[in-house]
């Protein structure tokens, strides 16, 4: 992808150099916010990764003028403050997504990944795991001797899971994604949904895998 | 109002009217007394030729009239109007008037007349019984028209009196029940709502000022706390920022497992520490109503049931029974994701302290145009001692110490939460064992 950063502060802006660099991303990197709408209006760009609090004008502003401008390109926001209005405020201001420092570097990928896919309607992932068949109007997953039914979460996570598939989904991702939920609810609920999953998925011929990284995430992985 | 001065003046008239009439009275029996005499005087000097004479001449209007008769009861002479002639007149002479110039009174009512007759007797010096009556129809008239112009007087007086009760509703009444409903909304989190009433007396514009300065203090300190909140958020939530990215570096390229598993370890403690400060950040701006409500309509049983269902999972995984009793149809103006956090924290608190093989229940109810909503388990309980302290910053039920960790702000969160939406927290518990923790919440505006 092709992505503009607009972050003044020099230590997490060179992170996110690095981040985006290491998963193949062109990153533009720019301190201001003045400088950033200019480019913006004569280079294509995926989407915007954009703090909220810059020296030369607030984030929600260069959105709305973004906006103005006709141009649609998806804007992911970083802010340290995690109010439910802020974020709000964001979203009305044109915002795509919302994320909160601090942030884990597949957290910001994921979302970006996840911007990116709706900005181009990107199909939906693959209707197959190895040799079993996925019939989602019935949450089902047929293989030649058996079939599992998936309860309406379990087959949400599974499509974010496949979805995103080889990187490591974050908690906090998985928990917006499936149940839009942006707090930790402190009980371990994702481990226990992904357990239960892994268990349903224990399917002869449905090879996948589902691997706890810890302090990072979750990654599913299809064998076949 | 209407009534009270409607009925003090009716009973100031029939007072008067009381009081006039028996006055009247005595003026007719002396007016009787006068009139008797004086015929008598007029029959033994002229006799009756004199008398009819003397009557005739006189303006006598139809409320007076003349018999004499003699001792046997015929009637030697009479004159009265017609009217007057109604009244049963008595047919034999009084037994009482033994001598010359004996007289009695009385008054003879009758009930076809509207009025009654004074009668007055006197004994001639023939013996002849002399008759003088009085009709009232004059005294009636008279106090009729007193009575009309006391209602007159007493109602232009109330009219009157009614002024100063006008200047109370408008300059008083008035603008306390514009304070009262100003009051009413002065807990909306915009926190401009004023005392305003441009009609009223000084001594309530004074007060209105006097509380309103109040409110200005208010509003700017709870302004002040939400800055300082940003503030902290930001330069506690940036430098985390930063550790983290470099944390994640390391993770990622080290070749240790060590170091792996060390900086795994630091990113969960940062991850902790964020949400940390943000359930900080909200208590303190919850408790001081600072906090930033983005309400929306919410229907109860389906934030209730997804919750039930994100902890259904971990709830089976520690042997526990999860499970929500359905319940009205409740529509609550509230901040959906705080309210969803508060009740999620009271869940990880039913989880954390209910024994394998215990159940929990998740049920609400309305209360007036709010909600209540309850997490019952079948922990411990709670000891009654400790049924305030818990939900202050940073205390936990004894039943914790021990086996959990964690720092307490779970419960105060449910608090700070509540507050901010003018709503209570509370727990109890059931008799059949075990605590319910609940929240009431107002409907909301």
């Amino acid at each position: 992808m092709n992505l503009l950063l607009v972050e003044d502060d020099p230590e997490l802006g060179r992170q996110m150099v690095g981040w985006m660099a290491d998963a193949g991303h062109d990153l533009r990197w720019d301190e201001k916010g003045m400088p950033a709408l200019e480019w913006l209006k004569s280079h294509e760009c995926d989407a915007v990764i954009l703090d909220v609090g810059l020296p030369d004008m607030d984030g929600f502003t260069l959105v709305e003028r973004l906006r103005a401008e006709g141009m649609s390109t998806p804007v992911l926001f970083l802010t340290a403050r995690a109010s439910v209005a802020d974020r709000v405020r964001g979203l009305a201001s044109g915002g795509d997504d919302y994320l909160t420092k601090p942030f884990a570097a597949e957290e910001l990928l994921a979302r970006l990944d996840a911007l990116h896919r709706r900005a181009t309607h990107a199909q939906p992932a693959q209707r197959k795991i190895g040799n079993c068949r996925l019939d989602p109007v019935k949450r089902r997953i047929i293989s030649e001797s058996n079939t599992v039914e998936l309860q309406p979460r379990e087959w949400t996570l599974l499509e974010v899971l496949m979805n995103h598939e080889g990187r490591i989904m974050p908690k906090q991702f998985l928990l917006e994604q499936v149940w839009d939920i942006r707090f930790d609810p402190g009980t371990n609920v994702v481990d226990a949904m992904i357990c239960r999953l892994r268990r349903k998925l224990e399917v002869p011929g449905c090879d996948i895998h589902i691997e706890t990284i810890r302090g990072k995430g979750y990654v599913f992985k299809s064998v076949a | 109002m209407g009534l009270i001065v409607g009925s003090s003046i009716a009973l100031t008239i029939f007072l008067v009217r009381a009081a006039v009439n028996q006055d009247l009275r005595r003026a007719d029996q002396a007016v009787i007394l006068d009139d008797l005499v004086g015929y008598a005087a007029i029959y033994a000097h002229t006799g009756l030729r004199g008398v009819q004479d003397v009557f005739s001449a006189g303006q006598h209007a139809d409320s007076n009239g003349l018999r004499i008769m003699d001792q046997a009861g015929h009637i030697l002479y009479e004159q009265m109007s017609e009217a007057m002639r109604d009244y049963p007149w008595p047919i034999v002479a009084p037994t009482d008037l033994h001598k010359r110039g004996d007289t009695q009174q009385s008054a003879i009512a009758f009930d076809t007349a509207p009025y009654h007759l004074s009668l007055g007797a006197i004994r001639l010096h023939d013996g002849n019984t002399l008759w003088f009556g009085l009709s009232s129809v004059e005294a009636e008239r008279y106090l009729s028209n007193i009575q009309n112009h006391l209602w007159l007087a007493g109602i232009m007086a109330a009219l009157v009196a009614m002024l100063p009760v006008l200047w109370y509703s408008y300059d008083v009444i008035h603008p306390i029940k514009a304070f009262t409903a100003s009051a009413k909304r002065l807990h909306l989190p915009e926190g401009e709502v004023r005392l305003i009433a441009p009609t009223a007396i000084p001594e309530l514009k004074t007060l209105a000022s006097v509380i309103n300065a109040g409110l200005d203090q208010i509003l700017s300190l709870t302004r002040e706390l939400q800055s300082t909140n940003d503030q902290l958020a930001h330069e506690l939530r940036t430098p985390l920022a930063r550790i983290r990215g470099n944390l994640e570096a390391l993770h990622n390229h080290t070749d240790s497992p060590l170091a792996e598993d060390a900086a795994a370890r630091s990113l969960e403690e940062i991850d902790r520490a964020a949400q940390l400060v943000q359930s900080i950040l909200t208590i303190r701006a919850g408790d001081h109503g600072a906090l930033r409500l983005h309400r929306q309509a919410t229907p109860v049983s389906d934030l209730l049931e997804k919750l039930v269902d994100l902890f259904t999972p971990a709830a089976e995984d520690r042997g526990l029974k999860l499970s929500v009793v359905p319940g009205l149809d409740l529509m609550l103006n509230v901040d959906r994701e705080l309210l969803t956090q508060a009740v999620a924290n009271l869940l990880d608190n039913a989880l954390a302290y209910t024994p394998k093989g215990g159940g929990i229940i998740v049920h609400w109810h309305g209360e007036g145009t709010g909600a209540v909503i309850c997490v019952d388990d079948t922990g411990p309980g709670v000891h009654p001692e400790e049924m305030h302290m818990i939900w202050e910053r940073y205390n936990r039920g004894s039943a914790a110490i021990s086996r959990h960790p964690g720092i307490g702000l779970g419960l105060s969160l449910v608090r700070a939460i509540a507050t901010a939406h003018s709503g209570m927290v509370g727990v109890n518990n059931r008799e059949l064992g075990g605590a319910s923790f609940w929240i009431r919440l107002p409907q909301g505006v």
